[in-house]
């Protein structure tokens, strides 16, 4: 099947680079600004069409091994704040062992657990835990945030290229953008 | 444990306005800020739009009518692009000052409906007033403080001419962001740039009559703390989804305020992109951006200006020009030797740590929430921004590894 939606994206970024950009008038630089983020931002929406529900599975899975990480970490000594981890864990893995799970819903379940994640290191007082909650959140936070770097790399603002792991490095990408 | 309540954030009742003041004390003017921009997410209408410029004519045509007493010609009045938070228009004016007739190229700068960042004109006006003489800044002639004559609260400065970067250069397509100067243009401007620096922190702060800025006590961590308080109450009004990274920098920042030994003014955001100069002269001709400034650590300056995403990337690989101009080395030996004052690694670090965290709030938190209320005429440039937040989390990552 034609990837209309691709087409369409790169048919856009034509358009406006040919006909609309060269017809701002030279003392509009506002207009010209706004008009050239758009062209930028609409070439990385091409780029990563194809890929928005991989990177909804990719997110809820990271976020997923988080919690059983920290989860592992409240044990006994926490008990009701692990159970609400580990029931998050066991929500996640029912969602992404389903064929066909709704990205919305692979979204929102994420959305719960790093709000859970984010209140628990708000509450959490115990010296001997925090920080081992604290440290495994940081240590795991390498991976997601580089990530999002190499997600956002086609926005070209990175100042090292040379740093940004391929995005194929951390989601299936089973063909190029036609 | 719950997510985020989208309709708390989208329309905030009192309470939650109430409540974010109790838990995050920030200094006099941002209280009020922070307030004024939570109680016009509910007032505002749905069918804002961003001026017309014929709009903007007409205010700038009856703020002059109302507050000159001689007569005065408006003409060619355009907006200007620069700059990732307030509506610029550049005008021209005919008009008599003392008996005597002027012809002067004006910009107008006024704050969005809602910006990614609530910064106040009245405090960039008393800033660019202490400034004059000192450092090359614009000449202010006119603070509509309340938003009487326009939209919204409005300053009116002298255009300066000069460039943000070499026209030689395709670097810095973005706020100015990551500008490549070349050696030439690093020989020429990097000392300026630190001498300008020096001489905004050696600055005695009894000079400058300020009506709109507090000043933190030395020896105490009010300084930090209020600025770390800012950078939380803003995650906490704008941010679109919660990060577990932020929280626990907020955690590390909160055990690990720093004591201020001086009070400084702060510019808030000193960086290549905010400075104009001539390519002629080599000359530094202005200092633009003043609208984070505020009483503080020097060290807030010094972190932010060293912050990687400003840089520009070395020729032999080990590292980057400190906003494409300096060296780390050479940047931090002439800082000290111009100002006398001493950096303090452990404050830079804490500062950095702050900085970074407020990066985010701004392009993860603020820019999201701006773009989703529709108030703002570079909605484009906000959601491009997002590429910022993913470089800024990666270094949040990397410095929170160093300490935690």
């Amino acid at each position: 099947m034609a990837d209309v939606t691709t087409n369409a994206l790169r048919g856009l970024v034509k358009t406006l680079n040919d006909v609309v950009v060269p017809s701002i008038p030279a003392d509009d630089p506002l207009a010209l600004q706004e008009l050239k983020m758009v062209v930028r931002y609409l070439s990385f929406a091409r780029e990563r069409v194809d890929h928005l529900y991989a990177r909804a599975r990719y997110e809820l899975s990271f976020y997923s091994d988080l919690i059983a990480q920290l989860a592992e970490i409240l044990g006994t000594s926490h008990a009701s704040e692990a159970k609400r981890l580990s029931d998050l864990r066991t929500r996640a893995a029912a969602l992404l062992g389903e064929p066909g799970a709704a990205i919305d819903d692979l979204r929102n379940l994420n959305l719960e657990i790093t709000s859970s994640i984010s209140t628990l290191l708000g509450e959490v007082r115990d010296a001997e835990v925090l920080p081992r909650l604290e440290r495994a959140v940081v240590l795991a936070s390498a991976e997601i945030t580089a990530f999002d770097r190499s997600w956002y790399a086609p926005l070209k603002l990175e100042r090292f290229p040379q740093q940004v792991r391929p995005l194929s490095a951390f989601i299936p990408m089973p063909k190029t953008v036609s | 444990m719950s997510i985020l309540d989208y309709r708390i954030l989208d329309a905030p009742p009192r309470s939650f306005i109430d409540e974010m003041r109790r838990k995050y004390p920030t200094e006099r003017e941002t209280d009020e800020l922070l307030v004024r921009k939570l109680e016009r997410r509910v007032t505002q209408t749905k069918d804002y739009h961003v001026p017309r410029l014929s709009e903007m004519e007409v205010c700038i045509q009856n703020f002059f009518a109302a507050n000159l007493t001689t007569p005065f010609k408006i003409s060619r009045p355009q907006w200007l692009s620069g700059g990732a938070s307030k509506l610029q228009v550049l005008f021209e004016i005919d008009w008599q000052q003392d008996g005597k007739p002027r012809h002067d190229r004006m910009v107008l700068r006024m704050d969005p409906a809602e910006s990614h960042n609530a910064t106040s004109r009245l405090r960039e006006a008393e800033l660019l007033r202490a400034f004059r003489g000192i450092i090359p800044v614009p000449e202010v002639f006119f603070v509509d403080a309340e938003g009487k004559w326009f939209p919204e609260p409005t300053l009116i400065y002298a255009f300066a001419e000069g460039v943000t970067k070499p026209r030689a250069t395709s670097s810095g397509a973005v706020s100015g962001l990551g500008i490549h100067f070349g050696p030439e243009w690093r020989a020429k401007l990097g000392p300026q740039f630190v001498e300008h620096l020096a001489k905004i922190h050696s600055y005695p702060i009894e000079n400058g009559r300020f009506t709109t800025m507090d000043a933190p006590s030395t020896g105490t961590t009010e300084a930090a703390q209020l600025q770390l308080n800012r950078a939380r109450r803003v995650w906490e009004e704008d941010r679109a989804e919660d990060f577990p990274l932020m929280e626990v920098a907020t955690n590390w920042l909160g055990r690990n305020l720093p004591v201020m030994d001086k009070v400084s003014v702060i510019h808030g955001d000193y960086r290549s992109g905010n400075f104009l100069f001539d390519e002629a002269s080599g000359r530094i001709t202005t200092w633009l951006d003043w609208e984070r400034g505020h009483l503080g650590d020097r060290h807030r300056d010094l972190a932010w200006i060293t912050q990687a995403m400003f840089g520009d990337p070395r020729e032999d690989g080990r590292g980057f020009y400190i906003c494409g101009l300096l060296s780390e080395e050479e940047f931090y030996e002439q800082y000290e030797r111009l100002s006398g004052l001493k950096i303090d690694p452990a404050r830079l670090k804490w500062y950095s740590v702050l900085n970074c965290y407020q990066a985010l709030v701004s392009t993860l938190g603020s820019c999201y929430r701006v773009v989703r209320m529709g108030k703002n005429h570079q909605d484009a440039l906000m959601v491009v921004l997002k590429a910022e937040a993913a470089m800024a989390s990666v270094r949040l990552q990397e410095m929170l590894s160093e300490v935690i």
